[in-house]
């Protein structure tokens, strides 16, 4: 992926998120930031390392936390699991992999509505959001799985 | 390709470093309230967008609002057109040679059907449209019809509209013709468009279909208006040469809101 629609698709994500703030579609939406992260993962050929994802979860939560805790914790975490990990993220079991972003999404989820004031009808999304990201990733899986099976 | 594998010691440095990384940048955001500020940034940056996007659509609801509005009043307008060509039709239908329609609306104005009593039509046998009143015309007895079609008269003026009593109210009574001559006082019903006249003669000059027409013999309507069509024959069971004939009115009030029709002083 080249660094120029790297960043700028992340300037798309962070109005687009706004949008669905203000439209209060967020709570029924996956996570536009850990959805990128996972295809961006998914394609580069290097990961990189792990203060770049630091970085990026403090950006999101400069713009969408009132304290720079949840996105920055959680791309830490994912970075640590990325780069320290025997295994690329594609060569892990379906399984294994919706496992993980599942329980990713919920530690997000938890820190967003911890830290954040968000009103009661917003918190149904501790529970919908993990499971939308993993649709969106199980259909990327199926989708991409021929050509990953080539590149492995 | 095959993924590099860090040695624990790096693994360990790098957890360490990172997470001074993170303490840093929560430390540095809390200090300079930078969530604050970046949110507000961006609220204001996107403001900017949003508001052009909302009077873009603001004006463009606008603009469509318009556009309904014209295609309303063009559909009533064609309505309108529609029903005065079927009025036209059905006048040319019913009219006989001997028939002057033209006549018949000299010296009559034109105003508006303004409101129809539904209600009390459906409910309570008291048939009344309103009308305009564009001459100011002061109280009297006025005769109401649409088009070549008798209508009903006034009732009540005041300044600004006319009560017209229709010709199927059960109070209303108007003399009437048939092309063969046949002359008889008809009364409103009351029910639906109907007004009925009763034939005691034996002499049956008339069926199912035929048109009636004014006869002018009552003063207030003028002559050759067409009032209806005979819907119904039934004889009577006490007396066996009398025959009840319904005629149904022409003028149909829920179609008249807002249409033509013609004073006769």
């Amino acid at each position: 992926m080249n660094e120029v629609i790297r960043y700028s698709s992340f300037v798309c994500l962070i109005i687009l998120n706004q949008i669905l703030l203000a439209t209060n579609l967020w709570p029924i939406s996956p996570d536009l930031f850990l959805v990128h992260t996972l295809i961006y993962t998914t394609f580069v050929k290097k990961i990189p390392n792990i203060y770049l994802f630091i970085f990026m979860g403090f950006l999101i939560d400069l713009f969408f936390s009132n304290t720079s805790i949840p996105y920055t914790i959680t791309y830490f975490l994912v970075g640590l699991y990325l780069n320290f990990s025997s295994l690329k993220w594609i060569q892990r079991s379906l399984l294994e992999q919706l496992i993980l972003i599942i329980s990713i999404s919920f530690c997000l989820n938890i820190l967003l509505f911890y830290v954040n004031d968000f009103s009661d009808e917003m918190s149904k999304r501790i529970f919908i959001n993990p499971f939308l990201n993993s649709m969106i990733w199980v259909l990327i899986f199926i989708n991409q799985r021929h050509k990953w099976l080539k590149n492995i | 390709m095959a993924k590099e594998i860090l040695p624990f010691q790096k693994k360990l440095s790098l957890t360490f470093f990172s997470f001074i990384f993170v303490v840093l940048l929560v430390y540095l955001s809390q200090n300079f309230a930078l969530n604050e500020k970046s949110q507000r940034l961006l609220i204001k940056t996107l403001n900017v967008p949003g508001q052009f996007i909302s009077r873009f659509l603001n004006e463009y609801q606008e603009f469509e609002n318009q556009k309904i509005a014209q295609l309303e009043e063009e559909i009533l307008n064609l309505r309108n057109q529609i029903y005065e060509n079927e009025l036209e039709l059905k006048s040319l239908e019913n009219s006989r040679p001997y028939n002057n329609l033209d006549i018949s609306l000299r010296g009559s104005s034109e105003t508006f059907i303004n409101s129809f009593d539904q209600i009390n039509f459906t409910c309570c046998n008291k048939h009344r449209v309103y009308i305009n009143n564009p001459n100011n015309l002061e109280n009297g007895i006025y005769a109401i019809s649409q088009g070549n079609f008798a209508l009903g008269k006034t009732k009540n003026i005041s300044k600004r509209e006319m009560e017209v009593r229709l010709l199927s109210d059960p109070e209303e009574y108007i003399s009437i013709k048939n092309t063969t001559g046949f002359f008889c006082i008809a009364k409103g019903t009351g029910k639906g468009r109907l007004i009925s006249c009763l034939n005691e003669s034996k002499a049956e000059r008339y069926q199912l279909g035929d048109t009636f027409f004014t006869t002018g013999f009552d003063g207030i309507y003028p002559p050759d208006l067409i009032v209806g069509r005979i819907v119904n024959i039934s004889a009577n069971q006490s007396n066996i040469f009398q025959h009840n004939i319904e005629i149904e009115l022409f003028f149909d009030p829920y179609q008249s809101i807002n249409k033509k029709v013609n004073i006769h002083e």
